[in-house]
């Protein structure tokens, strides 16, 4: 008897039936996915954390270290069980050429290394810890992933050359969170680069019992030892390693929950139709003594087909589907294959969202407990539950066409109703909105402002070391004699120190010129004009807390000297961390040279770019727009891709979820459409007033999601941004986000009310009128 | 008289199951202009269908059925619904309103789809159908706030409002007692006598006593007729009595 129950009703409502089914597979695949990859994040970290021995403990630190103070403390420390103290030599990225890559506007602090003899290896991709041979060189992970460099290329390292041999897995520094990379050589190459660099050094140690960090942390600082860079935990390191995939496994979890919220909507809805729908039958059973409980069980049977039925192919699609996403645990730490964990977790996974759905329709049948037979029997229909105001009545109004009035007035009169599809069409413009104005914002012309460029059009870079005087002049005669060229100026990037608020010194890499020949954009203040002048990027004013008209001190030609900052500005140039100035420090080293130029026109930019590149092979010509595309290229591409993805689910959401929610209504409204047809309103006139709820729902739901949007979404994208160095930034839109997307929305729920009402054609009046 | 509305040889079925079920029989009727009439027969008679049918409502197999010059088998569904707002009125047993809106709002509304300009003579009009009926005082009220007669009354503007050729009630009495019953039935006579052309369907003697004429409907066709004309006689009831008793009698 149930089969046959089952299969009529699912025969009956095929597309509400496989709407649900499909969000509760979508719904369970995430869930499992979810599932998968936190497993396999954990079991990958535990597995790279032992194969490269991490230090429970790490301090880094400039300048010297008093090597037998350390040991001595190592060796009276109680809770020490081994110790070793790393060379970590920061070589500046202008100076690493990685293929055709050059790490200038790396974000990253890159580093060189030789492998560890104790603990804290450098791994290959199979766990072990690599011997590099003199000549080669082990590139971290993240370039592989980029596509900077490959096996068997060539590489300069400050002069040097080295041939990759492959890449490296570090379970410190592989994280693209971690602001250091440690690249790998040879001992004997090392000590050749040592005096192209600045050596940094990571004081290591291992612990009997590690949960005693933080006691052994005290006594380290009560030591008064060496510790002037950032000390780091094995716990940190464990964060730092999972928290990108962190972050994408807290992303699906939270579209998974959504999903199954927007089930059970769908669910809520369907069943409060149904249970209204056989209402008197429900209320007949009663009377012949079924109780509540038999009377469920014939309900839930078909939910319990639809969601395990779901649940499954939920599970089964998770295997196929969280393989791409593990690309990146692959990668960095390297997966172990054995593991039949995972297995249990999506199975878990799906489990949970089978249980949560029963559940719930548990709770949803709890109606039937309040079902009065009397009631049932005699109205034949829940009694009590109409409501509506009487105001602004069609009597009273003059505006609105009778079909427009009726088909709005249910919708402020049934607003409970009406929440479901408004928060999908609200959620469905907050995901749209918010990738397109963003990709809108990073792709436009004026986003060069807060790179930490003028209005100029083509970028000269140019190594010292690989330039010589002779050339450079040929360069400035160039320029000065090319009549397509309307202006230029150069400016000189060099390497000084700088006392941060804890009076450590640190490194700050200063532009040097006419800054206010290609005037940028200050977020606060103004360009420095005085020899005592600086203006920071706001990356370097936060890093050294600085603020417009404090004074940092700068060491110039030896001596201390105390600058005003003028101005902070947005940049994105060096990591972000920039800062102009008009000293003249001659023997503070000179890191690159710029030519920032402006052409008479912009058709003739490439043309320029081109002619300068073949003129002057030894220097690095950038079309300022075509920098912008290289920094942020891969960005771009990748939010715009978002943006089309979230368009298309978008638009498939609001149309699905908009026939579902159509098709329940008319069949919940089948008695109201029979009086309006009975009365002489035509099937068009009826289709007219839900087109207008449908339609009013989504103006609605446009409205409410683009202010959000607009407000807590371009919080969430200027804070985003604001972590990579770019302040005062305004999201930008266009005019098709705005028209263009609702009229999207607007056609795809036209569509979908058309075939969520075409029921109403169907409909003849007697059957739901006629006694 | 000039005829309202003609049905000639009209059958129709009904598919139950695998089973065919002939509901009308080839049954041929004419109401004249002014008449009130009323349709009495057992439960599955085919009474509801004849009054649906004749209406437009219900499409029939074959036949022809003549409204007010013109045929509704070949009306498509938009001319019907025009026919039905213009020219016709519906009174059914439970009186079924839009729940949202007001019950003034809900009296107006077939009326407001072709005459918004005249919104005001219609909420006129309206209003003078409430006050004659006693429920203009409830008229702004939301339909859930009206008890059973009050509903049914408004039922009855609603009808009323744009003037119709013919009135159809389907047991307009059905669900009420006795007092609303006979409220409901002057409201009937009250429109008849200001020249509304009515047919009704109802299970009830005393109802029916108060019509002109009465179809007696079984097995799907109408197997006798009595004219009771426009006087209201005392043994009105008994007569129509034994017509149902022999109708009955004559089945078994």
């Amino acid at each position: 008897m149930y089969i046959r129950m089952i299969y009529n009703d699912l025969r009956a409502n095929k597309l509400v039936s496989s709407a649900i089914m499909l969000f509760i597979m979508i719904a369970t695949t995430l869930v499992s996915i979810v599932g998968i990859i936190s497993i396999q994040l954990i079991g990958s970290l535990n597995m790279l954390m032992n194969q490269a021995q991490v230090p429970d403990v790490l301090h880094m630190h400039q300048g010297e270290v008093n090597e037998k103070r350390m040991e001595q403390f190592a060796n009276d420390h109680e809770n020490v069980k081994d110790f070793q103290i790393l060379d970590f030599l920061t070589i500046p990225g202008a100076h690493i050429q990685l293929g055709d890559t050059n790490l200038m506007d790396s974000v990253q602090d890159n580093g060189f290394s030789t492998q560890s003899s104790k603990f804290d290896y450098l791994l290959d991709m199979h766990g072990e810890p690599i011997q590099p041979k003199e000549g080669e060189l082990y590139v971290p992970i993240g370039h592989m992933k980029n596509g900077d460099v490959q096996v068997g290329d060539k590489t300069v390292i400050a002069g040097e050359t080295f041939l990759v041999a492959g890449f490296l897995r570090d379970a410190q520094m592989n994280s693209p969170l971690a602001t250091s990379k440690r690249f790998l050589v040879h001992e004997e190459d090392y000590k050749k680069l040592v005096p192209k660099g600045s050596t940094e050094y990571l004081i290591e140690f291992r612990l009997k019992d590690a949960s005693k960090t933080n006691e052994f942390e005290t006594s380290y600082m009560n030591a008064g030892l060496e510790a002037n860079g950032p000390s780091i935990t094995k716990d940190l390191f464990f964060v730092i390693n999972g928290l990108s995939d962190g972050v994408m496994i807290v992303l699906i979890l939270f579209v998974g929950c959504l999903i199954i919220v927007i089930a059970c909507m769908c669910i809520r809805f369907a069943i409060l139709t149904k249970i209204e729908e056989d209402f008197r039958e429900i209320g007949t059973m009663k009377a012949i003594g079924l109780r509540d409980k038999d009377i469920k069980k014939m309900y839930i049977a078909t939910y319990l087909i639809l969601t395990a039925f779901g649940c499954f192919i939920g599970v089964m699609l998770s295997f196929i589907v969280s393989d791409p996403l593990l690309e990146n645990i692959r990668l960095y730490m390297g997966i172990r294959k054995e593991s039949f964990a995972p297995v249990y977790v999506s199975v878990a996974g799906g489990a949970i969202i089978f249980l949560l759905v029963i559940a719930y329709v548990y709770v949803l049948l709890r109606r039937f407990k309040k079902i009065s037979i009397a009631t049932a029997i005699h109205v034949g229909k829940p009694m009590g539950k109409e409501r509506g105001s009487s105001r602004f009545s069609l009597s009273a109004q003059r505006i609105l066409p009778t079909n427009i009035y009726v088909g709005l007035k249910d919708v402020f009169s049934r607003k409970r109703l009406y929440t479901t599809m408004l928060l999908v069409i609200v959620l469905s413009s907050f995901i749209m909105i918010i990738p397109w104005n963003t990709y809108q914002t990073i792709s436009s012309p004026e986003f060069t402002k807060h790179i930490g460029f003028g209005q100029i059009d083509v970028l000269i870079n140019m190594n010292d070391q690989n330039v010589d005087s002779n050339e450079e002049e040929e360069i400035k005669t160039y320029l000065e004699n090319n009549s397509s060229i309307d202006q230029f100026v150069v400016m000189t990037s060099k390497s000084f120190m700088a006392v941060k608020e804890d009076h450590v010194e640190e490194k700050i890499i200063i532009e040097l010129g006419e800054h206010d020949a290609f005037p940028i954009e200050y977020i606060e203040g103004k360009a420095p004009t005085l020899q005592d002048e600086i203006a920071l990027s706001s990356m370097n004013a936060s890093e050294f807390e600085k603020n417009v008209g404090d004074i940092l001190e700068i060491v110039v030609n030896k001596e201390r000297r105390a600058f005003r900052v003028t101005g902070i500005y947005s940049n994105v140039l060096n990591g972000g961390k920039t800062a102009k100035a008009t000293i003249v420090a001659e023997d503070a080293p000179t890191m690159w040279k710029s030519y920032y130029i402006q052409v008479d026109s912009k058709e003739l930019i490439e043309k320029t770019v081109d002619h300068l590149s073949s003129r002057f092979p030894f220097v690095k010509v950038t079309d300022v727009q075509q920098h912008k595309q290289q920094v942020f290229g891969n960005t771009i591409s990748s939010i715009q891709l978002a943006a089309f993805v979230a368009l298309l689910a978008s638009l498939l959401i609001t149309g699905l979820i908009c026939t579902l929610f159509m098709r329940l209504l008319v069949a919940k409204d089948r008695l109201e459409i029979g009086i309006l047809k009975a009365i002489g309103y035509t099937n068009k006139d009826i289709s007219k007033q839900y087109a207008t709820r449908s339609i009013g729902v989504l103006i609605g739901g446009v409205i409410i999601g683009s202010v959000l949007a607009n407000t807590v979404g371009e919080w969430i994208i200027i804070k985003l941004f604001s972590t990579l160095g770019i302040e005062g930034l305004a999201l930008q839109s266009h005019p098709y986000i705005y028209v263009g997307f609702p009229v999207m929305m607007l056609i795809v729920t036209l569509i979908a009310t058309q075939i969520g009402t075409n029921q109403i054609g169907k409909t003849t009046i007697t059957d739901h009128i006629k006694e | 008289m000039e005829k309202v509305i003609e049905g000639i040889h009209m059958n129709k079925s009904y598919q139950v199951g695998k089973d065919m079920q002939h509901v009308l029989k080839d049954v041929s009727v004419t109401i004249y202009q002014g008449e009130f009439v009323s349709v009495m027969g057992p439960s599955g008679s085919g009474k509801s269908t004849l009054l649906y049918a004749l209406s437009g409502m219900e499409s029939i197999d074959n036949g022809r059925i003549q409204f007010n010059q013109q045929n509704l088998n070949r009306c498509n569904n938009i001319e019907l619904s025009d026919i039905r707002r213009r020219q016709m009125g519906f009174v059914f047993q439970h009186p079924v309103f839009l729940k949202n809106i007001t019950v003034m709002d809900n009296i107006i509304l077939p009326s407001m789809r072709d005459n918004r300009k005249k919104r005001k003579q219609l909420v006129k009009r309206a209003y003078r159908l409430c006050e004659q009926t006693g429920i203009a005082h409830v008229a702004k009220q939301m339909p859930y706030q009206l008890s059973g007669g009050q509903l049914q009354r408004a039922g009855i503007c609603r009808a009323l409002l744009h003037q119709p050729i013919m009135l159809f009630g389907d047991e307009p009495t059905g669900a009420l007692n006795s007092t609303a019953a006979q409220d409901i039935m002057n409201y009937f006579q009250q429109a008849n006598n200001n020249g509304t052309t009515i047919l009704l369907v109802t299970h009830d003697t005393k109802v029916a006593a108060q019509c002109e004429r009465i179809l007696f409907m079984n097995d799907g066709g109408i197997v006798d007729e009595l004219q009771l004309g426009k006087r209201v006689e005392t043994d009105m009831n008994d007569r129509i009595k034994k017509v149902t008793k022999k109708m009955l009698e004559a089945e078994v």
